[in-house]
């Protein structure tokens, strides 16, 4: 029988090197991996998607190295983003260069160039030797250079450019484009007025996308409109305001439209309600409708209004938008010391980040829609984060009036900022039903000792919870045994944000039942996991890194009946338990459910792990986590 | 119809029953379906690149994505990033390389664009950063340069001074 072999790196086809290679900068690629074996070298001489970018104080080294070994030809785009005068970087590499070479360019990306550059590439762009059209992005330097915005222009003229982005219109380019019928596949202007989008999309009869950063409505009560504006496809307007009727009148004239991106900055209430009633407007007015993302913000919303919330989240949560669209729904707010903002956005997943998605402060909570939300039942699951001294000194300063209710109905995960010896949860009640709370983070001060009775008390009243989290602010957990000990008696997981060697240690020989501990980094924290690491290899226990370092996750194995009844087993049968437990616990994970995010390693990973270490003959063997 | 199934054959003859709406996933399976008319239940599509332990997970990816949102729309101006790989991709794809490039592979012919950026992306950041000589150590592979071509190379990569 042949042995089959695994594709190793150098051997992956071409087109899939080049599509690693599209991951890549162009510094990595022929300063590195050019440099690694004569494939690489002959790949990075073929490859042609290679996209330039310096910065004014990119190495020059660097620049010049890249200038002697690239072929222009391979080159599509350029980034170039020139943030100082004199000969910056940009300067140089525009000297090293022939402009006229390149002649595949098809995106441009152009910061602050100074106008003698920018008029070098302009004047390219103009020529035949370019074979496509091309996008553009131009920050000007100086914006009313009459040579620059004559050779635009003429591109523009020319149909050189499909798709052109501005950081703002000047009247000279504003009254060009409205006085041609240029051929513009694709504009970007980042101050736009809606009088101007309206003449826009009057005088570009084939532009199908548009894009402002600022747009600005109209505020008086005529409402203008372009005459005609089907051949849109897509569609970004963020704006500080937005008036619910001129856009919808707007957009009930873009029945093309497959990308809608609304952003309002400073919104309101009527707004939002009004926006969460669209499942109709959508369906009638924008048929081809695709992808559709949006971000409204209000200030100064008043806590106690955070339930009226749940019924317009609640009307994101139809089949429409959760299953036939996929358009899930992320609402945030957040109360601290000077302002009161919520949000309702469109997520780029639906996970919470919990407990750092949450900012401290007085208060802040946030929930999301996903396609597991049981539709038929109304009860919005919430996560929060509390400082209950802060939400106190808040009243008593009439800053907040006094809470009569719950802020929400169902916080199931909780975070509570501790600076404050506690001796009730009376107050926490009214504003929690802990009943609902399945995992709980506690940050604390480094001067308060929270002690095992309060950890008793809270734990009494949150019978739910099965996670606990708990963070002190100067990385020396002050976790006891006696701590520990309670903990262990209802908790299944608990996480520590520390990088204290001792303390990791510590709290490891003091929770051996627990069936999952993870350390987890401050943000920001510079400290490794090398110690604790080292540590934990010495001593047989197994654990997972995650990928962005964060955090090290340390589970219990449940070893086999057999090999837990009997210490005295040879090694050979410990290790052929320990093969046939983790087959079936692989086995086990293909049918475990996704949606909970269980993933199981493959069963050659795990074995392979079992068989490289010594077993641990107490038992107390901690297994990659497989959460 | 919801939750109808099809059954994909590997190269090593295992058979998987995977949902329509999660095989289609893959652009080659949903162009076998819709051209071959091939959406009957005993119906078996056969994919003789890819072998049992990598179409396992093949389908566990897609299973774990299938209620995905839209992408955003593609915009060339947008530089890629390789730091926005989900932390569930991450530990997904944390696999011996061998497994890494069998899935780029199957990612390839099955046509699944979002797995196949996940996995160039995890090769790419394997790669940022590092000198040849590391990237060497870090995917086995052997310097196999002549010494002429070691000089050329190094001609190529001449210091220039900073100015």
């Amino acid at each position: 029988m042949s042995m089959k072999l695994t594709p190793n790196f150098v051997e992956l086809p071409t087109e899939i090197l080049y599509c690693i290679l599209d991951q890549l900068n162009t510094q990595d690629i022929l300063l590195s991996l050019r440099n690694v074996c004569t494939h690489f070298y002959a790949i990075t001489n073929t490859y042609n998607r290679y996209k330039i970018h310096f910065t004014s104080t990119s190495s020059k080294s660097d620049i010049h190295r890249v200038c002697r070994m690239i072929k222009p030809e391979n080159v599509i785009s350029f980034f170039l983003i020139s943030t100082c005068t004199g000969l910056d970087g940009i300067e140089l590499f525009l000297s090293l260069i022939d402009i006229s070479q390149f002649t595949r360019l098809n995106l441009l990306n152009l910061f602050n160039i100074s106008p003698c550059g920018l008029n070098k590439i302009l004047q390219h762009i103009t020529t035949n030797s370019m074979h496509m059209p091309l996008s553009l992005k131009i920050t000007f330097s100086d914006s009313n250079n009459d040579d620059t915005i004559k050779l635009l222009l003429s591109a523009i003229a020319q149909s050189r450019i499909r798709k052109l982005f501005l950081e703002y219109i000047s009247d000279k380019i504003y009254q060009i484009l409205c006085s041609s019928q240029f051929t513009l596949e694709a504009l970007t202007i980042h101050h736009c007025t809606h009088k101007q989008l309206c003449n826009i999309l009057d005088h570009l009869p084939n532009l199908q996308s548009f894009s402002s950063n600022y747009y600005m409505m109209n505020t008086d009560d005529q409402i203008v409109l372009p005459k005609s504006c089907k051949q849109l496809t897509s569609l970004t307007l963020r704006s500080c305001t937005m008036l619910m009727d001129q856009l919808e009148s707007l957009l009930s004239l873009t029945t093309s439209l497959v990308y809608l991106h609304l952003v309002c900055y400073f919104s309101t209430f009527d707004f939002l309600q009004h926006l969460s009633k669209w499942e109709r407007f959508i369906c009638d007015k924008l048929p081809s409708l695709k992808y559709f993302k949006f971000y409204v913000h209000i200030t100064d919303y008043p806590y106690e209004k955070i339930k009226d919330i749940e019924h317009i989240i609640n009307s994101f949560r139809t089949s429409f938008w959760v299953e036939q669209k996929l358009w899930y729904v992320a609402c945030k707010y957040i109360k601290n010391s000077t302002r009161t903002d919520i949000a309702l956005y469109s997520p780029s997943d639906s996970s919470i980040d919990f407990p750092d998605g949450l900012l401290p402060g007085i208060l802040s909570c946030s929930t999301v829609t996903t396609k597991s939300d049981d539709l038929g039942n109304s009860r919005i699951t919430w996560s929060a984060r509390l400082n209950v001294s802060k939400m106190i000194d808040a009243i008593n300063s009439n800053q907040l009036s006094q809470p009569t209710q719950q802020i929400v109905n169902n916080v199931t995960h909780l975070a509570l900022d501790i600076d404050w010896p506690i001796d009730s949860f009376d107050f926490l009640s009214t504003l929690v039903d802990f009943s609902k709370l399945t995992e709980i983070w506690l940050f604390l001060s480094h001067h308060h000792y929270f002690d095992s009775i309060t950890m008793e008390m809270l734990l009494n009243l949150a019978r739910n919870v099965r996670t606990i989290g708990i963070s002190y602010d100067d990385d020396s957990t002050q976790i006891t045994a006696d701590m520990c000990s309670v903990l262990c008696r209802q908790i299944e997981q608990l996480k520590v944000k520390t990088m204290d060697f001792g303390s990791m240690k510590l709290i490891l020989e003091s929770v051996k039942n627990m069936s999952s501990v993870a350390f987890v980094s401050h943000r920001g924290s510079a400290s490794s996991w090398t110690d604790m690491i080292k540590w934990l290899d010495q001593t047989g226990r197994a654990f997972s890194q995650s990928n962005d370092y964060r955090s090290l996750q340390l589970r219990k194995t449940v070893l086999p009946y057999g090999l837990s009844l009997n210490s005295e087993l040879l090694m050979y049968i410990q290790r052929l338990l320990i093969r046939q437990e983790a087959e079936r616990r692989a086995q086990q994970s293909i049918e475990i459910d996704i949606d909970e995010d269980i993933f199981l390693l493959s069963s050659s990973i795990v074995i392979k792990y079992f068989l490289s270490v010594d077993v641990n003959l107490d038992f107390d063997v901690y297994m990659l986590n497989l959460t | 119809m919801a939750g109808h199934k099809i059954k994909l054959q590997s190269s090593d003859g295992d058979t998987f029953d995977v949902e329509v709406e999660i095989a289609k996933q893959s652009a080659t399976i949903k162009t076998m379906l819709e051209d071959l008319g091939m959406d009957e239940e005993e119906d078996v599509i056969p994919l003789p690149n890819v072998n049992s332990a990598i179409l396992k997970k093949v389908i566990q990816w897609a299973t774990h994505h299938k209620d995905d949102p839209p992408p955003p729309e593609d915009d060339e101006n947008r530089e890629k990033n390789t730091n926005d790989i989900s932390s569930w991709d991450q530990d997904f794809l944390k696999v011996d390389q061998g497994t890494l490039f069998e899935l780029i592979l199957a990612a390839n012919y099955l046509d699944i664009k979002g797995l196949l950026d996940v996995t160039c992306k995890t090769v790419a950041n394997m790669i940022k950063g590092k000198t040849p000589e590391e990237i060497r150590r870090t995917f086995n592979i052997k310097n196999d340069f002549t010494p002429q071509e070691e000089e050329q190379i190094k001609k190529e990569n001449e210091w220039c001074e900073e100015k």
